[in-house]
C-alpha cells in the first residue's frame, strides 16, 4: 500500500512536470508566432514606405526633367526662332517706310527670306529633337538606326547597333519609352563617359526582349547605388518599370559599362 | 547490425561532411561542426557503456546534457548579433552549469539519477535559443538556418521524450501501468528514430545550401 502512494505521488509529480514542460515549449512557441507576426506586418510596412518613397523619387525626376524640357524648349524658341521671328517683324516694318529704293527694298525682303527659312529650319529641328518624323513613320527600329546615325556623325563615335527583335508587336508609348532609354544612354555615354565605342544589341533572352548597351567609356562605381544616381538614370529606371521590364547596371571605374533591361 | 548502428553511422557522416572545410568557415559554423561530431561520439559510447562495462548510462546523459547546453550556449551566444540575447545566454550558461556542478558535487546521487529538472534546465534554454534564432531569420539571413531548425525539431522531441522519462522508468505493480509504460517508451523510441532521420536529412540540406552559396 506504501509502494502504491509513492508510485501514485511519483506520477502525479512527473504528470504536473510533463504538462509545465508542454507549456513552457507551448508558451514558447505561441511568443514565437506572435512576434514573427509583429515582425512580418513591420517588414511589410517598411516595404511600402520604400514602394512609396520611390513612387515619390520617380514622381520628382519626372517633375524635374519635365522642368528641365520645358526651359530647353523655351530657350530653343526664343534664341532659334523668336530672335530670327522679331528681325523679320523688324523688316517688315522697315518695308512700310516711304520711298525705299529698289536695293533697299530687295535687301530687305531677301533678309525676310532668310530669316524665315532659318526660323523654319530651326522649328523642324526642335520638333526633330522632341519626336523624330522617321520614329511615328517607320517605327522604333528605323528611329534608333537614325539616332545612331546622327552620334556616329556628329559625335565621333562608334556606334554598334544590331537588332533581332520584331518591334512591330509592341504598343507605340512602350516603343518610345526604349527610345528615350537609348537617348539618355547615349547622351550619358558621349557626356560623361566620354565613351568612344557604343554597342547597342537588341536579342531574345530567354524568351524576353532584351537590351544589352554597352561602352568603353570612363565607367563609375555602380556599388555606389542609389546616392551617386542622376536624374537621368533615375528616368531610365522608371521607364523601365512602365515596360515592366528590369534594368541591370555594371560598371567600373575605367571599365565603361554593361547595361542590360528587358521588356 | 542493429538499426541505432544505422543511425549513428549516417550521423557520423553528416557531422564528418561538416567537418570538410571546416578551416574557412565562420566561427559559429566551427562550434557547430565540433558540436556534431561530440555529439555523435558521446550519444555512441552512452549507448554502448552497459554492453561495455555493463553500467547503466544515466550520468553519461547527464553529462551528455550538460555537454549539449555548452556547446549549443556558445553556438548561439555567437551567433545573436542582440547583446542583450548573447548577455542571457552567456548568464544562462554560468548559472545553469554552476548550479549543476555545484549540486552533483555537493549531493553525487544525483548525478547518478536522470532528472527531469535537469533535462529542464539543459534543454528548454536550447530550445528557446533556436526560436530566437529563427526570429533573427527576418532581421538578416542566419547562417545555419536549416540546421537550426533541425537543432530545434531533434531538441524539442528530445526533451518531451526525455522529460517523460520519469514515468516510463516508474515500477509500478499495477499491471495497466507496466502496459502504459511500454507504450510510452516504445513511442518514444520510434519517435526518437524518425526524428534522427529527420534532423540528418536537414542538416545535409543546410550544407547543400551552404555549398551552393
Amino acid at each position: 500500500m506504501e509502494v502504491t502512494h509513492i508510485a501514485v505521488d511519483q506520477i502525479i509529480k512527473a504528470f504536473l512536470f510533463i504538462l509545465f514542460a508542454f507549456f513552457s515549449v507551448f508558451l514558447t512557441l505561441v511568443l514565437f508566432f506572435y512576434f514573427s507576426r509583429k515582425k512580418i506586418v513591420q517588414i511589410a510596412v517598411e516595404k511600402k514606405n520604400q514602394e512609396i518613397h520611390y513612387q515619390k523619387e520617380i514622381l520628382q525626376s519626372v517633375i524635374q526633367t519635365q522642368e528641365e524640357e520645358r526651359m530647353r524648349i523655351a530657350q530653343d524658341l526664343h534664341d532659334d526662332i523668336s530672335s530670327k521671328l522679331n528681325i523679320v517683324s523688324l523688316n517688315t516694318h522697315l518695308l512700310k517706310t516711304p520711298n525705299l529704293s529698289e536695293a533697299e527694298y530687295a535687301e530687305i525682303t531677301d533678309n525676310i527670306v532668310s530669316l524665315t527659312k532659318k526660323a523654319l529650319e530651326n522649328s523642324r529641328r526642335i520638333a526633330h529633337d522632341l519626336l523624330p518624323p522617321v520614329f511615328e513613320k517607320f517605327g522604333l527600329h528605323a528611329a534608333v538606326e537614325e539616332l545612331v546615325l546622327e552620334f556616329s556623325t556628329a559625335k565621333n563615335v562608334q556606334i554598334n547597333y544590331s537588332n533581332e527583335l520584331d518591334f512591330s508587336s509592341l504598343e507605340a508609348k512602350n516603343q518610345l519609352h526604349i527610345f528615350r532609354i537609348l537617348q539618355e544612354l547615349l547622351n550619358n555615354s558621349i557626356r560623361h563617359g566620354k565613351a568612344t565605342v557604343i554597342s547597342i544589341n537588341f536579342v531574345n533572352k530567354t524568351g524576353r526582349n532584351t537590351c544589352l548597351y554597352s561602352d568603353n567609356g570612363v565607367g563609375f562605381n555602380a556599388s555606389l547605388g542609389n546616392q551617386k544616381r542622376g536624374i537621368g538614370m533615375q528616368n531610365i529606371e522608371s521607364r523601365v518599370n512602365f515596360l515592366n521590364g528590369k534594368i541591370n547596371v555594371h560598371s567600373e571605374i575605367n571599365k565603361g559599362v554593361q547595361i542590360e533591361f528587358n521588356f | 547490425m542493429k538499426v541505432k548502428y544505422y543511425f549513428y553511422i549516417l550521423t557520423f557522416a553528416v557531422a564528418i561532411l561538416y567537418l570538410i572545410g571546416f578551416k574557412n568557415k565562420s566561427k559559429t559554423y566551427k562550434i557547430f561542426s565540433l558540436f556534431l561530431i561530440a555529439d555523435v561520439v558521446l550519444n555512441f559510447i552512452s549507448d554502448e557503456l552497459y554492453n561495455w562495462f555493463g553500467i547503466y548510462n544515466h550520468f553519461f546523459i547527464n553529462i551528455i546534457f550538460l555537454f549539449q547546453f555548452g556547446f549549443l550556449s556558445l553556438f548561439y551566444s555567437y551567433s545573436f548579433d542582440n547583446k542583450k540575447w548573447r548577455n542571457i545566454v552567456e548568464v544562462l550558461l554560468i548559472i545553469v552549469s554552476s548550479y549543476l556542478i555545484i549540486k552533483y558535487s555537493i549531493f553525487p546521487d544525483t548525478f547518478f539519477i536522470l532528472h527531469y529538472q535537469d533535462v529542464y534546465l539543459t534543454i528548454f534554454p536550447i530550445i528557446v535559443y533556436g526560436v530566437v534564432y529563427l526570429y533573427n531569420e527576418y532581421d538578416k539571413p542566419q547562417e545555419l538556418y536549416y540546421a537550426n531548425l533541425g537543432i530545434l525539431i531533434h531538441f524539442i522531441v528530445n526533451f518531451f521524450c526525455f522529460i517523460s522519462w520519469p514515468l516510463q522508468s516508474l515500477s509500478i505493480e499495477y499491471d495497466y501501468l507496466d502496459e502504459f509504460n511500454i507504450i510510452i517508451s516504445n513511442y518514444s523510441r520510434d519517435l526518437h528514430f524518425i526524428t534522427y532521420i529527420i534532423y540528418a536529412i536537414v542538416l545535409l540540406y543546410q550544407l547543400k545550401k551552404l555549398k551552393s552559396k
